[in-house]
C-alpha cells in the first residue's frame, strides 16, 4: 500500500467530506475569482501548425532533443575585441581548435577531449529528488539519477548546437551554451552487458550561418561506466583546406 | 529509424498527437515558459510514449493513457527546469501571441511568475479539470500535499494580480 492510500485511510470519514468538498467547490470558488479566467486564458496556448509539424517529424524520425538550432555567434564588436586578444596571447595549440571540449574525469581532472580518443568520464554523485519527493521509476520513466557527467564546451568561432538523439534509457542530456551536463540514470538489471550509447552534435558556421563542419560528441554507457568520444563527422572541402592551412 | 510510427492500438504519432498535443503542449509552455522547450518536451514525451507502447505495454483506459502522458511530460518539464535553475530565463514576450486583452497578458504573467510547483497544479485543476486526488496520483503526492500547493499557488496568484493591478 503506498503513501497516499495510507494517508486516505487515516483520514475520517469527516475530514474526507469536507476535503471532497473543498476540492470539489473550487471551480464555483474561482468563478468569483481570476482563476475563472485562467482556464480560457491557459486554454488559448495551442502550437502553431509548424511546431505541430516539428514535433510529428521529430517523433517519427526518433530524435530527441532540440531541432532548433541555438546560434552562438559573438556579438559584434565586443566579441571580435576578445577574440583579439585571445588570439595574441593564447597559448600555442589553442589557435585553430574549432571546438574545444573539456570533460570531467577522475583521474585528470578537466581533460580536453582529442578527436577520436575515448576516455572514461567521472560520475559525479548527483540526487535530483526534491524532499519529500518519492523515486519515480515506474513506465520507463525516472525521476532521479545518481549520477552526471559533465562537459565544458568552448569555442572560436561561430557555431550552433543540434542535438541528435540524446536520450540513452532514463538517462538526459542537456545543454546551456558552454555546459553540458548528463543525467546518467540508475543501472537496470536487463541493460547488464548492452552497450548503449547517442550522440550531441556540434556544427561549425560560418557568418552566413552555413554549415561548415560538425563534431559529434559520442557518449557511451557500458557496464554501468560513462565514456565519451569526440569525432569529426563531416567538414566542408573549403573549412578543411582552411582547417590544414591553420 | 522508423518511417512510420504507430503505437500498439494503430493509432500513428499524428492521431495521438491529434488528440493530446495541445494539451501537452499548454502544460510544457506553461511550466517552460517559452515555446522552444515546450516544443522539445511534447516530442520527448511523444517518443516515450511510443516507446512505451512498442515495448507491448497497454493502458487501462482512455483516462489512465492521458494521465501517463501528463506525468511524463511533467516530469520532463521538471528534469529541464532543475538544469535551468542556475540559468533563468523568462520569455514572456512569446505570450503576446496568444492574447489580445491586457488582463489576460497580465494574468498569465502572474502565472508564469509562480514556482513551478504551483504552476503545475493550479494548471491541473483549473484547465486539465483534475482533482486534488488525481493530481496525487500523477504527480506521486500526497492528496494534502496539493491541497496546500492549491492554496498557496492561488494565494500567491491572488496577490502578484493585485501588485500588477
Amino acid at each position: 500500500m503506498d503513501e497516499r492510500e495510507r494517508n486516505g485511510k487515516e483520514m475520517t470519514e469527516k475530514e474526507k467530506a469536507e476535503h471532497e468538498m473543498i476540492m470539489e467547490e473550487e471551480p464555483h470558488v474561482s468563478a468569483r475569482g481570476a482563476e475563472s479566467r485562467l482556464g480560457d486564458a491557459v486554454m488559448r496556448i495551442v502550437p502553431d501548425e509548424s511546431a505541430g509539424k516539428r514535433i510529428i517529424e521529430g517523433v517519427v524520425e526518433g530524435r530527441h532533443g532540440r531541432r532548433r538550432l541555438t546560434p552562438k555567434i559573438p556579438a559584434a564588436v565586443l566579441a571580435a575585441c576578445l577574440l583579439l586578444s585571445l588570439l595574441a596571447f593564447a597559448k600555442p595549440g589553442m589557435i585553430g581548435d574549432d571546438i574545444v571540449v573539456y570533460a570531467a574525469t577522475e583521474e585528470h581532472g578537466w581533460q580536453k577531449l582529442k578527436e577520436g580518443e575515448r576516455i572514461l568520464l567521472k560520475m559525479e554523485p548527483f540526487q535530483t529528488l526534491e524532499e519529500g519527493e518519492e523515486e519515480f521509476r515506474e513506465n520507463g520513466e525516472s525521476s532521479y539519477w545518481p549520477y552526471k557527467c559533465t562537459f565544458r564546451v568552448e569555442v572560436a568561432e561561430n557555431y550552433l548546437y543540434d542535438k541528435q538523439m540524446v536520450m540513452i534509457r532514463d538517462d538526459d542530456i542537456f545543454e546551456r551554451g558552454d555546459w553540458i551536463e548528463w543525467w546518467v540514470g540508475p543501472n537496470r538489471h536487463e541493460d547488464a552487458g548492452k552497450v548503449m550509447q547517442s550522440a550531441f552534435r556540434l556544427w561549425i558556421v560560418d557568418e552566413n550561418l552555413e554549415r561548415q563542419a560538425a563534431l559529434e560528441l559520442e557518449l557511451t554507457k557500458e557496464d554501468g561506466k560513462c565514456y565519451a568520444e569526440l569525432k569529426r563527422v563531416w567538414e566542408s572541402e573549403a573549412y578543411k583546406k582552411n582547417r590544414h592551412k591553420r | 529509424m522508423l518511417e512510420k510510427r504507430t503505437d500498439s492500438r494503430g493509432q500513428s504519432v499524428e492521431e495521438v498527437f491529434g488528440v493530446y498535443g495541445n494539451m501537452l503542449y499548454r502544460i510544457a509552455f506553461v511550466m517552460m515558459k517559452n515555446a522552444f522547450d515546450a516544443e522539445d518536451v511534447v516530442q520527448d514525451t511523444l517518443i516515450k510514449y511510443m516507446e512505451h507502447m512498442e515495448r507491448g505495454k497497454a493502458f487501462e483506459t482512455e483516462e489512465h493513457r492521458k494521465a501517463w502522458l501528463i506525468r511524463v511530460d511533467s516530469n520532463l518539464c521538471k528534469n529541464r527546469l532543475r538544469f535551468y535553475k542556475n540559468h533563468p530565463k523568462i520569455s514572456m514576450e512569446q505570450l503576446s501571441r496568444y492574447y489580445e486583452k491586457e488582463e489576460d497578458t497580465e494574468l498569465m504573467d502572474s502565472l508564469l511568475l509562480l514556482p513551478s510547483k504551483y504552476r503545475e497544479v493550479l494548471l491541473l485543476h483549473y484547465v486539465e479539470g483534475y482533482h486534488g486526488r488525481e493530481i496525487a496520483g500523477m504527480l506521486g503526492l500526497s492528496e494534502s500535499a496539493v491541497r496546500k500547493r492549491m492554496e498557496r499557488g492561488r494565494e500567491k496568484l491572488r496577490r502578484l494580480l493585485q501588485e500588477t493591478g
